[in-house]
């Protein structure tokens, strides 16, 4: 079994120190900072993202792989006329020492927020799995994204579900044409792809706590009356979330809805932060949305750059 | 020494080292050298080198020393290497150590600490910082830690590296290059002093084994001290005096 990273006394000390002071580690002068995101999509494919986040000093914290595929399936029993969905979360040994490769599940981690992440997506209704139906009972698309984590700093939860959301968008399968339950697929030469029902982009976000007091103090006396017992952290790095105490999880989307909260042990916080929290996640959310629009826009138009020769629209004046 | 300290030719595995083209008898091996033990009865051992860097050759008190100089992140411990270590567990006789993150552990006996007994042992805490020195090692066993000078059963300055009362501290990884330049070639790469011509004032502990331990009065010193020293390994060494300017002028703003 792999090594753990091993922080010591006078690290673990610092690093705490320098969060009580509001700086980082890795030079951010803010708590509530996040890393700079990077939006690379592959061309001449559908739904292959690259992911990067990058330090203050240009180099990569994080870079993360998502790429959907689609295969033909018999649906679930229960649900004959949907698809099939699934997330398959790897760190693999290119990621650091303290990974292994081929063993899902002994780090919790990978296992953990993939699960999470594919729920956000699925009892959300953020991908309609109804559109991925061929011949009910018999045949449905199944979707698969596969993520893999190729360096790693932290900050995995925001970027899988990022990188996920990026490539549902972006990916096209192929065209069916069912003629007496014959079914065909087409290939991209022959006609254009189909786009993936997202009918919403939700995007979760983590928020992580550090202890001000000791735990045991803040259980004793009255969380309610006092508020500030923790630091709220934003994109911690991989130092700082092996030090963390709890951690808070909310998924949004631009608008407005929740789509789900997690709070998984950790200290205690009180009711109010959790409205606290979602306020100071919507406008992240927003401005992420926006980069992940912007990004798949881009690569649209990169895509489609005779587009305006072929089409037999006359031009239009637009104010 | 036929082979004049001058000689500084780049060598990758698998070419024959200057000393061994010209038959010079070399008396202490350093790092990136392998001797091989194949003709070991008829005392012709041949050195290779394991590493990609540049060979260098020394004279002291009429010993030949060669090594390689290359730049690795990975520690393997050598003799007599003054090393940072952090305690992960102890046992009836001994501390578990490592010299590197995700690398094999080493032992730091009790025994091999000033004025040992059986009833006086050293209580250090799983996660601590010890300055110490490679005693033994061997291919088969961990490598031994002391934490004295044996010869003279001295502290020398080994033991624990705490925190005193209203410092702080911190500790940075980095290349073992930089560590050796930082702890032995003061003169070719005055780094260190650089820092301190501009009124920066810090303790500072280095392990050949990629750790530096910093001392300083306040947090956003260490912070600065730290910054600095994160950042020169990676840049070239005529911009070292504008960023300790820079990181100065960022964290320490009076």
């Amino acid at each position: 079994m792999a090594k753990d990273l091993v922080i010591t006394n006078t690290e673990r000390q610092f690093i705490l120190d320098l969060l009580a002071n509001s700086q980082r580690l890795d030079g951010r002068k803010s708590l509530l900072q996040q890393r700079d995101l990077n939006i690379n999509i592959t061309p001449n494919r559908y739904g292959d993202i690259y992911l990067e986040l990058k330090r203050d000093d240009g180099s990569i914290a994080t870079r993360l792989h998502c790429k959907v595929t689609a295969e033909i399936v018999k649906p679930k029993d229960q649900r004959p006329f949907e698809g099939t969905f699934y997330i398959n979360c790897e760190f693999n040994g290119l990621a650091g020492l303290n990974f292994e490769n081929y063993k899902v599940g002994n780090n919790s981690d990978e296992f953990y927020y993939g699960r999470l992440i594919e729920s956000m997506i699925l009892r959300s209704n953020a991908l309609d799995l109804e559109q991925l139906c061929i011949v009910a009972g018999l045949k449905v698309w199944n979707i698969r994204v596969d993520v893999h984590v190729l360096e790693f700093d932290g900050g995995f939860l925001e970027l899988a579900s990022i990188g996920c959301m990026t490539a549902l968008l972006h990916y096209r399968r192929p065209d069916v044409t069912v003629r007496n339950e014959k079914v065909t697929i087409h290939s991209f030469d022959e006609k254009e792809g189909v786009k993936l029902g997202v009918l919403h982009i939700p995007i979760a976000l983590q928020f992580n706590l550090f202890p001000l007091k000791e735990a045991a103090e803040i259980i004793k006396t009255n969380t309610s009356s006092e508020n500030n017992n923790e630091l709220v952290v934003l994109d911690c790095t991989l130092k700082e979330d092996l030090l963390k105490d709890g951690e808070f999880i909310i998924a949004l989307n631009k608008n407005r809805e929740i789509v789900q909260l997690n709070k998984p042990g950790g200290i205690p916080i009180s009711a109010s932060k959790i409205v606290e929290f979602s306020h100071m996640a919507l406008p992240i959310i927003e401005e992420t949305t926006n980069k992940i629009l912007k990004a798949i826009d881009i690569d649209e138009k990169k895509r489609n750059k005779y587009a305006h020769l072929l089409s037999a629209e006359n031009d239009r004046y637009v104010e | 020494m036929s082979v004049s300290e001058n000689t500084k030719n780049l060598i990758v595995p698998g070419d024959l080292l200057t000393c061994a083209k010209e038959n010079q008898t070399i008396d202490i091996l350093g790092q990136g050298i392998y001797l091989s033990f194949e003709n070991h009865l008829y005392n012709s051992n041949k050195i290779y080198p394991t590493n990609v860097g540049i060979e260098n050759y020394t004279t002291k008190n009429n010993k030949n020393i060669a090594n390689i100089d290359y730049n690795s992140k990975r520690y393997i411990p050598q003799q007599g290497d003054y090393v940072i270590a952090t305690v992960t567990n102890n046992y009836a006789t001994h501390f578990v150590c490592t010299l590197n993150n995700f690398s094999s552990t080493v032992n730091l006996p009790y025994a091999n600490f000033p004025q040992a007994t059986k009833k006086n042992r050293p209580k250090y805490e799983n996660g601590d910082l010890v300055y110490c020195r490679v005693k033994v090692v061997d291919s088969d066993l961990p490598a031994e830690l002391e934490c004295m000078d044996s010869e003279t059963g001295n502290k020398e300055g080994f033991g624990l590296l705490e925190a005193e009362k209203g410092k702080h501290t911190a500790i940075l990884n980095c290349s073992l290059a930089y560590c050796r330049e930082l702890l032995f070639n003061d003169k070719g790469f005055p780094l260190l002093s650089d820092m301190v011509k501009k009124n920066l004032s810090f303790e500072v502990a280095i392990g050949i084994n990629g750790s530096i331990w910093i001392s300083t009065g306040s947090l956003l010193e260490t912070l600065c001290v730290y910054k600095i020293l994160s950042k020169c390994e990676k840049a070239e060494r005529n911009l070292h005096a504008q960023i300790i300017e820079d990181t100065i002028k960022e964290y320490i703003k009076e």
